[in-house]
C-alpha cells in the first residue's frame, strides 16, 4: 500500500513523459526512501534510471516496499488531463490491485487504471569509465541535436578540452556543430583524453527534448566507443539519468 | 514461479547441452556465432527453421546463456511494419551493449508476418541484416515460403528436425526427477512417442498427466489415444474453458500450435457445449464478441497490436465466464464446424470464382458478383439446353472442367 501526493501535477507528467520514450510498460519501486525506476528499451540500447526521494513529494506514505508495473502511455493519457497548479495523488487499491490517480484543482477527478505483473528482471548499472565530462544547457543541446537530425539518423560526438563537436553524416548531406567551452550552451568541459563515439539521433533527440522539460542543465559523460551517460539535473532532489549504447562503427 | 507455471517454461533448457536433439544443427549454429569473434561473416544472419515445439527458440536462448551474450528478442507480432523493424532490430543490431558484452538479436515467429501489410516488414528485415553489426537469428516453421525468397539469400539456413523419441524421453525423465515424480519408463516412452518429436507438446502432456502426482504409471497415460495434432488443442481448450485464472487461460495460447483465428473458431465451437448455464454462456459469448470486434479492427486497420485484446477476451474472458456451470462429466471437444464447412466448399468456391472471371471479361461486372448472380442461371441453362450451353461455353471461353461443373456431370 502506498499513497503519494504532489502539489504540481506537471512535474510528474513531465517525468512520466521522459520515461515513456524508452518503455511502454514500466515497473516502479516504491519504498521508505522514495520512488525508483530503472528500465531498458526493447532493443536494449538505451536505459533510464530515475529516482525521486520522498522529499520531492508533498505527502508520502508507504507501509511496505511495493513494485508496481503500469502501462506508461495509458498513465500519461490520464496525467495529461492535469492542468497547471493542480494536485495529483497516486495510491494503490490493495483489494482490486488498481492504481488510483486523483487530480484535484478546478474540479476533482478520480481515475483508476490496472497494474500489470511486475517484471522480475533487475537492470544493473552500466560500469563505464568516462573520459569526458561536459555540462551543457538542455536548450543548447536540443538545438544542436535538431541541427544534426536534419542530415542523418546518427551523430558522432567528439570532445577534447576545448570543444564538443557533433558530427552527422547522412547519405548525401553532412553537418558539423561545434560547442566551445565556456559558451552559452557549454558550461563546462573536461576531457582526460580526446574521445569520440556515435549515437542514435532518434533516441538522443527524444530524450533531450522530453528531459529538458524537467531540467535546464545536463551532464554528458562518455568515452571512445562506449555508452554515453546523460544526467539531467533536477530542480528539486532526484535523479533522471539516461544511458545510450554507442553505434558500432565499421571503418 | 507458482504451482501452475507451465513446465515448458519452468524446465526450459538453460544450456545447449540440455537441449533435446538436433546436435548437428546446434553445432552449426554455435560455429557460426563463434565465427563472429574473428570478424563479421559473409552471412550476418541465421535462419533456423523446422516444425513447432522442437527447440529452435530455446536453442538461441541457451546459446546466449552459454556464451554470456546479451539476448535481445521480439516476436513477429511486435514488428510487423517497416518502421517497427527498423526501430527495434535496426537499433539492436547496429548499436553496442550498455554492459559491454556481445549481443545476439532474435526475430522470432516470422511465419506470423503475413499479408500485404507486412511486406514492408520482411523487406526491412533484409535491410537490417545487410547493415547488421551483430549476429541476427531468424526463426520460422517454413523458411522456404516464397515471401522469404529474397531474405534467404542473406541467411545461413539451418534446419531443425524432430528429435527421436528416445531423446524426448530423456528430457521427460529429467523433468520428472526435478519434480520428484517417480515415472514408469514405458509411461514416458508412450508420451514421447505420441509427441512425434514435438518436445513442447510432450512436456505439456507430461504436466497435464503427472502434475501433483508422486507416481506416473503406464495406466495413467495409456488411455490417451494415439497422438494427432488435435490433442494439443484439446489441452489448450481445457485450459481456457476450465481455466481458473486469467493468467492460466492466457498462457494456453502459447501452447497452441494453431493461429489465433483458428483458436478463436475452436473456442467458439466448443464453449456452448461446456458452459451449460445460460448466464455463463452469455458472458463467454460477450467476451468472444469483443474478441471478434478487435479481430475486425485488426483487419480494417492492420494494427496488429490489437491482437493482445483478442487474446485477452477469448481466453481470460471465456475462462472468467464460468460462474454457475457445474462440472458435469466428460464432454468431448469438437472440430470447428465453420472451418469444416469452409474447407469442404473451398474447391467449389474456387471453381465458381474461376467461372466468374470468365464472365467478368465479357459482361464487365466483378468476378465475385458474376459468380453469385449469373452463375446460377448458367447452371440452369447448362443442365437443360445443351445447344445454348455449347454456344455460351464457346463465347465465355470455358474449359472442360468448368463445363463439367456447370452441367453437374463429370462424365460428359
Amino acid at each position: 500500500m502506498f499513497k503519494i501526493k504532489m502539489a504540481d501535477a506537471k512535474l510528474l507528467r513531465d517525468m512520466v513523459t521522459a520515461i515513456s520514450i524508452l518503455v511502454d510498460e514500466a515497473t516502479f519501486k516504491i519504498d521508505q526512501k522514495g520512488l525508483k525506476l530503472r528500465a531498458m528499451d526493447p532493443s536494449r540500447v538505451a536505459m533510464v534510471d530515475f529516482e525521486w526521494p520522498k522529499t520531492v513529494f508533498d505527502e508520502y506514505t508507504t507501509t511496505e516496499p511495493t513494485k508496481m508495473c503500469i502501462n506508461i502511455s495509458e498513465m500519461l493519457k490520464l496525467l495529461k488531463r492535469a492542468g497547471k497548479d493542480e494536485v495529483v495523488e497516486l495510491s494503490l487499491d490493495e483489494k482490486t490491485g488498481k492504481l488510483q490517480i486523483k487530480i484535484t484543482g478546478k474540479y476533482a477527478r478520480n481515475f483508476t487504471m490496472p497494474t500489470l505483473e511486475a517484471s522480475e528482471e533487475e537492470v544493473p548499472t552500466p560500469k563505464i569509465t568516462f573520459n569526458v565530462k561536459a555540462k551543457a544547457t538542455t536548450q543548447g543541446l536540443s538545438q544542436a541535436i535538431e541541427d544534426a537530425q536534419l542530415v542523418s539518423d546518427h551523430v558522432r560526438i567528439e570532445a577534447d578540452n576545448e570543444k564538443l563537436v557533433l558530427n552527422a553524416a547522412g547519405d548525401l548531406m553532412g553537418a558539423t556543430i561545434t560547442l566551445q567551452k565556456g559558451s552559452d550552451a557549454l558550461l563546462d568541459l573536461e576531457a582526460k583524453e580526446p574521445s569520440k563515439a556515435t549515437f542514435s539521433l532518434s533516441y538522443l533527440s527524444e530524450i533531450i527534448k522530453e528531459a529538458s522539460a524537467t531540467s535546464d542543465i545536463a551532464t554528458l559523460e562518455f568515452s571512445t566507443d562506449m555508452p554515453i551517460k546523460l544526467d539531467f539535473q533536477q530542480a528539486k532532489e532526484g535523479k533522471l539519468t539516461f544511458y545510450l549504447a554507442p553505434r558500432i562503427e565499421t571503418e | 514461479m507458482g504451482l501452475y507455471a507451465a513446465w515448458t517454461l519452468k524446465h526450459k533448457p538453460k544450456s545447449l547441452t540440455e537441449v533435446v536433439g538436433n546436435k548437428d544443427a546446434i553445432q552449426k549454429f554455435v560455429d557460426w556465432v563463434k565465427s563472429w569473434e574473428k570478424g563479421i561473416p559473409k552471412k550476418k544472419a541465421v535462419f533456423l527453421y523446422g516444425p513447432p515445439g522442437i527447440g529452435k527458440t530455446v536453442s538461441v536462448e541457451a546459446l546466449a546463456n552459454d556464451l554470456r551474450m546479451e539476448f535481445v528478442e521480439k516476436n513477429a507480432s511486435d514488428y510487423r511494419t517497416e518502421d517497427a523493424v527498423h526501430h527495434f532490430a535496426g537499433l539492436a543490431s547496429q548499436y553496442g551493449s550498455l554492459f559491454g558484452g556481445r549481443r545476439i538479436v532474435l526475430l522470432d515467429e516470422l511465419d506470423g508476418l503475413t499479408g500485404t501489410a507486412d511486406k514492408g516488414g520482411v523487406k526491412a528485415i533484409t535491410d537490417v541484416i545487410k547493415s547488421a553489426q551483430c549476429p541476427i537469428v531468424l526463426i520460422a516453421n517454413n523458411a522456404y515460403d516464397p515471401r522469404f525468397s529474397e531474405l534467404r539469400n542473406y541467411c545461413l539456413l539451418i534446419e531443425f528436425k524432430k528429435p527421436p523419441a528416445g531423446e524426448v524421453m530423456k528430457h521427460l525423465k529429467r523433468i520428472c526427477e526435478r519434480e520428484g515424480i517417480q515415472a514408469e519408463e514405458n509411461a514416458l516412452k508412450f508420451i514421447a512417442q505420441r509427441s512425434e518429436g514435438d518436445v513442447r507438446s510432450a512436456v505439456n502432456d507430461l504436466q497435464a498427466l503427472a502434475q501433483g502426482k508422486e507416481k506416473l504409471t503406464y495406466e495413467d497415460v495409456s488411455w490417451l489415444g494415439y497422438r494427432d495434432r488435435q490433442d494439443t488443442i484439446f489441452n489448450v481448450l481445457r485450459m481456457i474453458i476450465y481455466g481458473r485464472t486469467c493468467m492460466g487461460a492466457k498462457q494456453a495460447v502459447d501452447m497452441a500450435d494453431v493461429d489465433i483465428d483458428m483458436l478463436f473458431e475452436w473456442i467458439y465451437e466448443n464453449v456452448p457445449a461446456h458452459l451449460t448455464d445460460p448466464h455463463d454462456l452469455v458472458r463467454a459469448m460477450n467476451a468472444l464478441a469483443m474478441a471478434d470486434v478487435y479481430r475486425g479492427r485488426i483487419r480494417s486497420t492492420q494494427d496488429w497490436s490489437f491482437t493482445r485484446y483478442v487474446i485477452d477476451y477469448m481466453t481470460a474472458g471465456v475462462a472468467m465466464a464460468r460462474k454457475n456451470t457445474k462440472p458435469g462429466g466428460w464432454i468431448p471437444f469438437k472440430f470447428p464446424t465453420r472451418i469444416q464447412a469452409l474447407s469442404r466448399s473451398k474447391a467449389e468456391r474456387a471453381m465458381q470464382l474461376k467461372i466468374g472471371y470468365k464472365i467478368k471479361q465479357k459482361c464487365h461486372i466483378s468476378a465475385n458478383r458474376a459468380s453469385k448472380e449469373i452463375l446460377p442461371y448458367l447452371k440452369i441453362i447448362f443442365r437443360n439446353n445443351a445447344e445454348t450451353a455449347a454456344g455460351l461455353a464457346k463465347w465465355l471461353d470455358l474449359d472442360l472442367e468448368m463445363v463439367e461443373y456447370l452441367t453437374g456431370n463429370k462424365e460428359r
